[in-house]
């Protein structure tokens, strides 16, 4: 390693480390709605081809989902921690890490449709049809065969800087996306375009806001500023308190 | 005139003599597709060349354990020395087809189907390891020894075993460095902005993050392969000379598995195996090159919307709408120009069951190591587990009667040459 890169390690190899000592008190929450700014382009039909029990269910094509008062579901919404840097966690989050992530293959469609998940937790993928499916998680190199009413189980131990597709095979117009990172600090939007954040470390952090249509979401309005060229921001998380961003504006152009 | 032609000839003759060794590329649709800035894509081919050197001067990296004397026996250009040993095996008997970075771009790849390997997402189809390890440096050798029946891939049996051996070396580097080639282009993507510096020669905190956090996790996977093979427990394991009942019964159980919803074979091998079920999705590798054609024509779209919005905006917001434009163009101009260098994705079709070819081999343990860990990169999921102790979909015993039952197919009667049917009238005539 030390001739590689030519380069002089002599003496203490500085390292990195952030381990800011913190108290119970040191701890802030964000929270907001995204919302969207004009008519998002309608996303294409499914074709459904395969398996009557799937031409049924008639799926629909959930890469952009609108829901009441112009709210956008399934953005992700994290914090982001630069490369080989690391964070505290709350201790409240520890009973969470024990549980599994359920991903459910139901009505030939994964629910959630964008999935959470911490390196080390399990992801639990069921399949309440009464087909066969197989789910493929990039991210993680799985790929099985889960029978109907059946489940798989795998530990998550990969991740990556921005979500991922799942997909189904026998099914390829099933997806999903999935977020893996090494601390909880992660969220996605519901049906009502809220998403929420607690626990976190007090102090100024960077937020990533990524939609599957969108992909970065950049120059969204935030309050006090906007999001980047790399759909970030830069955040003030004051202890003991949430900061509230209200309606989040993503212009509808933003969504291809 | 004719002074002239002669300087071009001798011109043209010291050029042959003299041609520059060829170059690693980088992956220019990665690079166009995470929009990595100029300065560190030459910050990237910097590392990449401090790490594994160039085609004609390979670094056996100490951290990779890879071994230099094999990667210098195989690599740089065509030789054999006094004592009649060979040199620059790699382009001798591989480069026309995988090509020099082992991008799976040869000359020769455009008119093959399957495509060649591009082995730098460091994912291989036919190994016995669980589905997310790498191969063991056994399966890389026998896939050089078997080649891969069916495709162009032939086989090297013929070679001594220590060119077998530099050759496996070899493409265990170029994936090696094809991996971390695309771990550098993630991180320039994601989290370096223009101008930042990337350099782990001036930088301890770089040059951590490049060993140890990107180099440590791939030499993992790879030094980790042995331990992860996927060995049936011998109780499972079919006797060789079974009687012609009990081999009868387990083709039997196999084909029901094979049509039932459990293994659930049928969907994408077919009603009549000849893998004519699920036919339109991809391999990862031409799922890579199909996003980026879906991109390219996204931006079209993308851009008209740009200019819906810039013709009802004013001020700041206008100013901020065409700088958008002008990069979404500036990015579609980039994609534009690689298009007609890409060779046209291809769908995964499921494997054609009774024509008895099994590309990654036809031994039972061969087809037992393909339905339990599933073909990686490809939609072919395991029916085994995913790791050791974890819950495989079918018991071992079930998968060597799927076996059992594959290895029965080109044996059907639905499988053999079909007749012409008779036509009575020929045959009336023919009297």
């Amino acid at each position: 390693m030390n001739n590689t890169f030519k380069a002089i390690a002599v003496g203490a190899i500085c390292v990195a480390t952030f381990a800011a000592t913190s108290n119970a008190a040191d701890w802030g929450s964000i929270k907001g709605r995204i919302v969207v700014d004009g008519t998002p382009a309608k996303p294409a039909p499914l074709v459904v081809t395969k398996d009557q029990f799937c031409i049924d269910k008639m799926p629909v094509n959930n890469s952009i989902v609108v829901g009441k008062d112009n709210a956008l579901e399934n953005v992700f919404v994290y914090l982001r921690v630069p490369a080989g840097q690391k964070i505290d966690i709350n201790p409240e989050y520890a009973s969470k890490e024990a549980e599994p992530v359920t991903l459910d293959n139901n009505g030939c469609e994964f629910h959630p449709h964008a999935v959470l998940a911490r390196i080390g937790q399990t992801l639990d993928i069921k399949n309440s049809d009464p087909v066969g499916h197989n789910t493929n998680v990039n991210v993680l190199s799985f790929n099985q065969v889960i029978p109907s009413n059946s489940d798989a189980k795998v530990k998550v131990s990969t991740g990556g800087a921005l979500p991922t597709e799942i997909a189904c095979n026998i099914h390829p117009f099933m997806k999903a996306w999935i977020l893996v990172q090494d601390h909880p600090y992660t969220a996605t939007t519901g049906e009502d375009g809220t998403f929420e954040i607690k626990d976190i470390p007090a102090g100024k952090h960077e937020f990533q806001f990524w939609h599957e249509a969108g992909g970065y979401l950049k120059n969204v309005k935030l309050k006090g500023g906007a999001t980047d060229k790399k759909g970030r921001a830069e955040l003030n998380i004051e202890a003991g308190k949430t900061l509230d961003l209200g309606d989040i504006k993503v212009p509808a152009s933003a969504l291809k | 005139m004719r002074a002239l032609a002669l300087v071009t000839a001798t011109a043209a003759l010291v050029g042959c003599g003299k041609s520059d060794p060829p170059p690693f590329r980088l992956n220019m649709t990665n690079v166009v597709a995470k929009q990595i800035a100029p300065e560190h894509q030459q910050a990237i081919a910097n590392i990449l060349g401090a790490m594994f050197g160039t085609p004609d001067e390979p670094i056996a990296l100490k951290e990779t354990g890879l071994d230099q004397k094999k990667l210098d026996m195989a690599a740089g250009p065509v030789w054999s020395d006094k004592v009649g040993a060979k040199h620059g095996l790699y382009r001798r008997h591989c480069v026309h087809c995988h090509g020099i970075s082992g991008d799976g771009r040869g000359p020769t790849a455009a008119v093959l189907n399957p495509y060649p390997r591009d082995y730098r997402m460091g994912v291989f189809k036919f190994k016995s390891t669980y589905t997310a390890a790498e191969p063991t440096n056994l399966d890389l050798t026998k896939t050089l020894h078997e080649g891969i029946p069916g495709t162009a891939m032939p086989s090297f049996a013929l070679l001594p075993p220590d060119e077998v051996a530099a050759l496996v070396e070899y493409v265990k580097y170029l994936s090696i460095r094809g991996q971390m080639e695309r771990l550098l282009e993630d991180h320039a993507s994601v989290e370096l902005n223009a101008g930042d510096k990337f350099d782990p020669a001036n930088d301890p905190a770089v040059q951590k993050l490049v060993m140890q956090d990107m180099l440590g996790p791939i030499m993992e996977s790879w030094n980790g392969a042995k331990e992860q093979v996927i060995n049936p427990e011998d109780a499972s394991i079919p006797p060789d000379n079974r009687p012609a009942k009990e081999l009868e019964a387990s083709v039997k159980a196999g084909r029901e598995l094979f049509y039932g919803t459990r293994a659930n074979c049928v969907k994408c091998h077919g009603p009549t195996a000849l893998g004519d079920g699920q036919q339109d999705d991809y391999d990862v590798w031409n799922k890579a090159i199909n996003d980026f054609f879906k991109a390219t024509d996204d931006k079209i779209g993308q851009i008209a919307s740009l200019k819906t919005d810039l013709a009802k905006a004013q001020g700041d917001d206008a100013t901020q709408i065409r700088q958008q434009i002008v990069d979404a163009q500036k990015e579609f101009n980039e994609r534009h120009a690689l298009l007609s260098s890409l060779l046209l994705p291809r769908n995964a079709i499921p494997r054609n069951l009774r024509e008895g070819v099994f590309r990654g081999g036809r031994r039972p343990i061969d087809v037992f190591w393909r339905i339990s860990s599933g073909i990686p990169g490809t939609p072919m999921p395991a029916s085994g587990p995913a790791g050791e102790g974890a819950q495989g979909t079918l018991t071992q015993k079930e998968i060597w009667q799927i076996v059992d039952y594959v290895h029965s197919l080109p044996f059907e009667p639905a499988s053999l040459p079909q007749k012409r049917p008779i036509n009575a009238s020929e045959v009336s005539t023919g009297e």
